[in-house]
């Protein structure tokens, strides 16, 4: 990967557009693991705040030009539990819920990225994904039923998008794993994007995560995201296997934001209501099954 | 002791894809011999066939395939008239009546989407009767718009499904899209990073591409390596040591990884992919560290 890309030049503007004030990106790397203060989820990977430098990149330079507001990174002991939940799911978190916290909370940000070790649970009554945090201090897990809503009480989030395993499982979402927990009906929250099974770590992963940021300001917010980060591995059952949750009122609503939303063009899906996944058939992770046809 | 090769060890130079970071654990180079020689990790080296003599194709994305009319015209398949949205840097958006797409030549990026509607399904659930044919158009078009057969590797037709729910009811997966993804491979060696995927609709017209298919450079390309097997995998233990790890089956292959001029053109050189396997005393997630090959012409 070009370290060329952290560096965008700022010459060359044409039609600059003001500043849009509810244009907040946070991006929350979360390298550190099993060390004093930090959490027990698998080894530390450097790669997790290289790929949340380079998400961040392009939007640093739509923002000195005037096209977006904020851009802030959140790494390791900066991506605490207590700003992955929401108020009212304090009950189980062990900390004071505040995912509106200004520019931490992921729910102050309109979109967030997450690269982090995840999980899921899909049996016993428990449908969940789990993204391990950077600190010990609050929650060490952040939790889709038990700790993340987003999009109410004034909260601003619209896209997150999580490079962790499991963070987008397919078998969690049939059981309303996902949409009815995370969001609320009214709220602005439209697009989750993640991994149904276990996803690969590699330098690919750093070009892709540039090249998805890049290219996504107007178009693809979630059909990039699936069309760049899809692996069919050579070994079998280690396919990456990426997916797009769509959450509004209508299947059309849902399937124009997947494909023609953008960064700056986050579209109004209405009521979130309903939602969709949308993922390649026949991908086959290990800690998941081969996506269905039918 | 590693099996399948052991080989003296060396204190591999680590490679995180060219981005500075550095190696997880900053062993001393005695610790890392140490626990190198420690470490028992399983390796599959069946991928490590021999790559052939040659350099890059001379048939090849040009940079001036980044140029609006190749874009438009060859790539999108249309003579509408565009106008542009807005020029950040080198990354510019222009829109037709039909399109809009993106470029960054500098980058060797473009995104092209179809805004009409998609048309209809016309043959029940099986929308196309030969996606082979999908796959075709696809090659085509790629190769119109200037990239060349000696770019092209692995090419995987997929089908994009969506699946519904709605206040707990869930409909059955439902096909929404047929997608072509071309990948890059310079020698049989997959380019790293790279691939061109092209999308039709449900009544086979197309409807999107994106691409990261920077133009090659001419010159300074190191697509190969006098390395043995053996030395390959003594480098890859201490490369996944320095990383934290000290066992599991670990698969290496061959990969180009690029690096790209203020121009936008590419240069590739070789490494080897070590790839961990999860679970066990593995990492969490399919781990791969790229491991140093003294790559040469």
């Amino acid at each position: 990967m070009n370290p060329r890309h952290l560096l965008i030049p700022l010459a060359g503007l044409a039609f600059a557009q003001p500043a849009l004030a509810t244009d907040d990106l946070q991006v929350y790397g979360i390298a550190n693991f099993n060390g004093a203060g930090q959490c027990s989820s698998g080894n530390s990977h450097q790669r997790h705040v290289t790929t949340a430098a380079l998400f961040a990149s392009p939007f640093n330079f739509f923002s000195a030009v005037g096209m977006w507001n904020a851009v802030t990174t959140l790494n390791n002991t900066n991506a605490q539990g207590r700003w992955f939940s929401d108020a009212g799911k304090a009950a189980s978190c062990s900390c004071t819920a505040d995912d509106l916290n200004a520019s931490h909370g992921i729910d102050d940000a309109d979109v967030i990225w997450v690269h982090t070790h995840g999980s899921h649970v899909a049996s016993g009554g428990m449908y969940y994904s789990s993204l391990s945090m950077g600190t010990n201090a609050y929650a060490c897990e952040a939790r889709t039923d038990t700790n993340i809503r987003a999009g109410q009480n004034g909260g601003d989030l619209d896209i997150a998008v999580i490079k962790a395993c499991q963070s987008a499982d397919y078998d969690v979402f049939v059981n309303g794993g996902y949409r009815p927990q995370i969001s609320s009906a009214t709220g602005g929250f439209t697009m989750w994007n993640g991994f149904h099974g276990d996803s690969s770590c590699s330098s690919a992963t750093e070009t892709n995560a540039f090249t998805y940021s890049w290219s996504t300001f107007s178009d693809g917010a979630g059909e990039n995201w699936i069309d760049l980060f899809y692996n069919d591995s050579p070994v079998a059952d280690s396919d990456d296997c990426p997916t797009s949750i769509v959450m509004g009122s209508t299947p059309v609503a849902r399937l124009i934001m997947y494909a023609n939303g953008g960064w700056r063009d986050r579209k109004n899906t209405g009521d979130k209501t309903a939602s969709t996944l949308f993922y390649i058939a026949g991908c086959d992770p290990s800690n998941g099954r081969v996506l269905p046809t039918n | 002791m590693n099996r399948i090769a052991r080989s003296p060890i060396a204190l591999a130079f680590v490679l995180f894809a060219g981005c500075g970071v550095p190696p997880e654990a900053e062993l001393a180079p005695e610790e890392t011999s140490t626990r190198a020689a420690e470490a028992s990790f399983t390796f599959d080296t069946s991928a490590l066939t021999a790559i052939p003599a040659g350099t890059i194709p001379d048939v090849r994305l040009p940079l001036g395939a980044y140029d609006g009319p190749m874009v438009q015209r060859a790539l999108l398949g249309t003579t509408e008239s565009f106008t542009q949205t807005y020029s950040v840097s080198n990354r510019i958006e222009m829109s037709s009546p039909s399109f809009t797409y993106s470029t960054d030549m500098t980058r060797g990026m473009v995104l092209g989407v179809n805004a009409l509607p998609p048309g209809p399904c016309a043959q029940g659930n099986v929308c196309v009767s030969d996606e082979a044919l999908l796959t075709r158009a696809a090659l085509s078009k790629l190769q119109s718009w200037g990239v060349g057969a000696g770019e092209i590797g692995e090419v995987w037709q997929r089908r994009l499904y969506g699946t519904d729910e709605d206040s707990g009811r869930v409909t059955a997966p439902a096909l929404a899209a047929y997608k072509t993804f071309v990948n890059r491979a310079i020698l049989g060696v997959r380019v790293d990073g790279h691939r061109a995927v092209v999308t039709h609709g449900l009544d086979g017209a197309f409807r999107r591409v994106i691409a990261k298919w920077p133009a090659l450079a001419s010159t300074g390309h190191l697509l190969h390596t006098r390395l043995t097997t053996a030395d390959i995998t003594g480098r890859a233990t201490t490369a996944l040591v320095n990383a934290g790890y000290s066992s599991g089956l670990v698969r290496l292959s061959w990969k180009y990884v690029s690096t790209e001029n203020a121009r936008g053109e590419a240069t590739l050189s070789l490494v080897a992919a070590a790839r961990l396997a999860p679970g066990g005393r593995g990492p969490d997630e399919p781990f791969e560290v790229d491991v140093d090959v003294s790559a040469v012409q």
